[in-house]
């Protein structure tokens, strides 16, 4: 019954007071924001602080959202944010979030092999292995574009990045991924003749 | 020559018209390039097919427990500040604060003055009041004691409703 219920009609309602509304929310998005949050900070245990923080901000601030985006772009931006936040209490050097200087080694791209390997069967294991081994803003990009299909546009909205540098880091990240799908998965992909 | 980023550009559809022509175009002559674009799409698939982490169970229900505590002291801040009628209270504090300093008025009264001679006190007529015969009625200080009661108890009430706010959402 609650799925056949907007994201606008339930903000109304909570917004009104109803509890209901706010456990309903919870329950549609807490896969996709947990998702986001594992991503980033790489633990379960702190993604589920981060998760449960990001929706506790979201229903602070909930008076305040307009509706000019989805809620689901909203929250993620929240959750994002909030990942970030954790992380930089962690780790003080922020760049170490965003591996923009590690140099990127590519398979020979004129091979075929090199996406032959992709089409396998244990290919959605090694794929979920590699994104751990991406870096928080990596993975939470690839994660957004690809598994949330969100589009570049929504995706800068979450990340406060421009449309150039979200292009490049989604292309970036997406070079990363297959180097690590190539040198750490390899062996446990059977490449299809 | 088509690169890999482009395919994945194109793919993704995030080439701008005219280049998305020109791609699709040149795919059209050079059918050798299908193959690492199917090759492309299925690893977009791979990705689309990634399952969904999912919260240790219960999660929902932490959530909703931590907004409804967040809630209560906000709650707990509403009661705490009775819209309007701080006056009452003020008020009483300050008739309990009056009474508590009558005292200290009375004692010039009580203590024997500086006797002046008559001769340089001009002859004012000063209108007189028993004011020690106010503070020691009976009466008086019957309010007293139950301004003190009143108040006692009044505050009592407030600290018992917050105390029970705070609790119930435990």
């Amino acid at each position: 019954m609650s799925a056949a219920i907007s994201d606008e009609t339930l903000i109304q309602q909570a917004l009104g007071g109803r509890q209901a509304a706010f456990a309903t929310l919870v329950n549609r998005y807490e896969r996709y924001a947990f998702t986001l949050a594992l991503r980033m900070v790489k633990n379960r245990e702190d993604a589920h602080e981060v998760a449960q923080d990001a929706f506790l901000r979201a229903f602070r601030y909930l008076p305040d959202f307009r509706g000019e985006a989805k809620f689901s772009t909203w929250l993620y931006k929240i959750v994002y944010s909030t990942s970030l936040n954790f992380l930089r209490k962690q780790t003080p050097d922020i760049q170490s979030l965003d591996d923009e200087n590690r140099p990127i080694r590519l398979a020979d791209e004129g091979s075929p092999d090199a996406s032959h390997a992709m089409e396998q069967t244990d290919r959605n294991t090694a794929l979920q292995s590699a994104i751990g081994h991406l870096s928080s803003n990596d993975a939470a990009i690839i994660t957004l574009f690809y598994l949330y299909e969100h589009t570049l546009d929504e995706i800068c909205q979450i990340t406060n990045l421009t449309m150039t540098n979200a292009k490049t880091k989604l292309c970036r990240a997406r070079q990363r991924l297959k180097a690590i799908v190539e040198s750490k998965f390899a062996m446990e992909l059977t490449i299809g003749r | 020559m088509l690169t890999d980023d482009l395919l994945w550009d194109y793919a993704d559809g995030l080439l701008e018209g005219d280049e998305q022509i020109r791609v699709a175009s040149y795919l059209g002559q050079h059918p050798e390039y299908q193959a690492r674009l199917d090759a492309i799409l299925s690893e977009k698939r791979a990705f689309s097919a990634l399952r969904m982490e999912k919260p240790n169970a219960g999660f929902a229900q932490q959530v909703m427990a931590a907004w409804a505590t967040e809630q209560v002291p906000a709650k707990a801040l509403d009661l705490a500040k009775p819209k309007g009628r701080d006056w009452i209270l003020w008020g009483i504090a300050a008739a309990f604060g009056l009474m508590m300093l009558a005292p200290l008025w009375m004692a010039p009264a009580a203590a024997p003055a500086f006797q002046i001679p008559d001769a340089y006190i001009p002859q004012i007529q000063v209108p007189t009041f028993d004011w020690a015969g106010f503070f020691s009625s009976a009466w008086l200080r019957n309010l007293v004691l139950l301004t003190t009661a009143f108040m006692a108890l009044k505050l009592l009430d407030k600290y018992l409703q917050v105390r029970n706010m705070r609790l119930s959402g435990h």
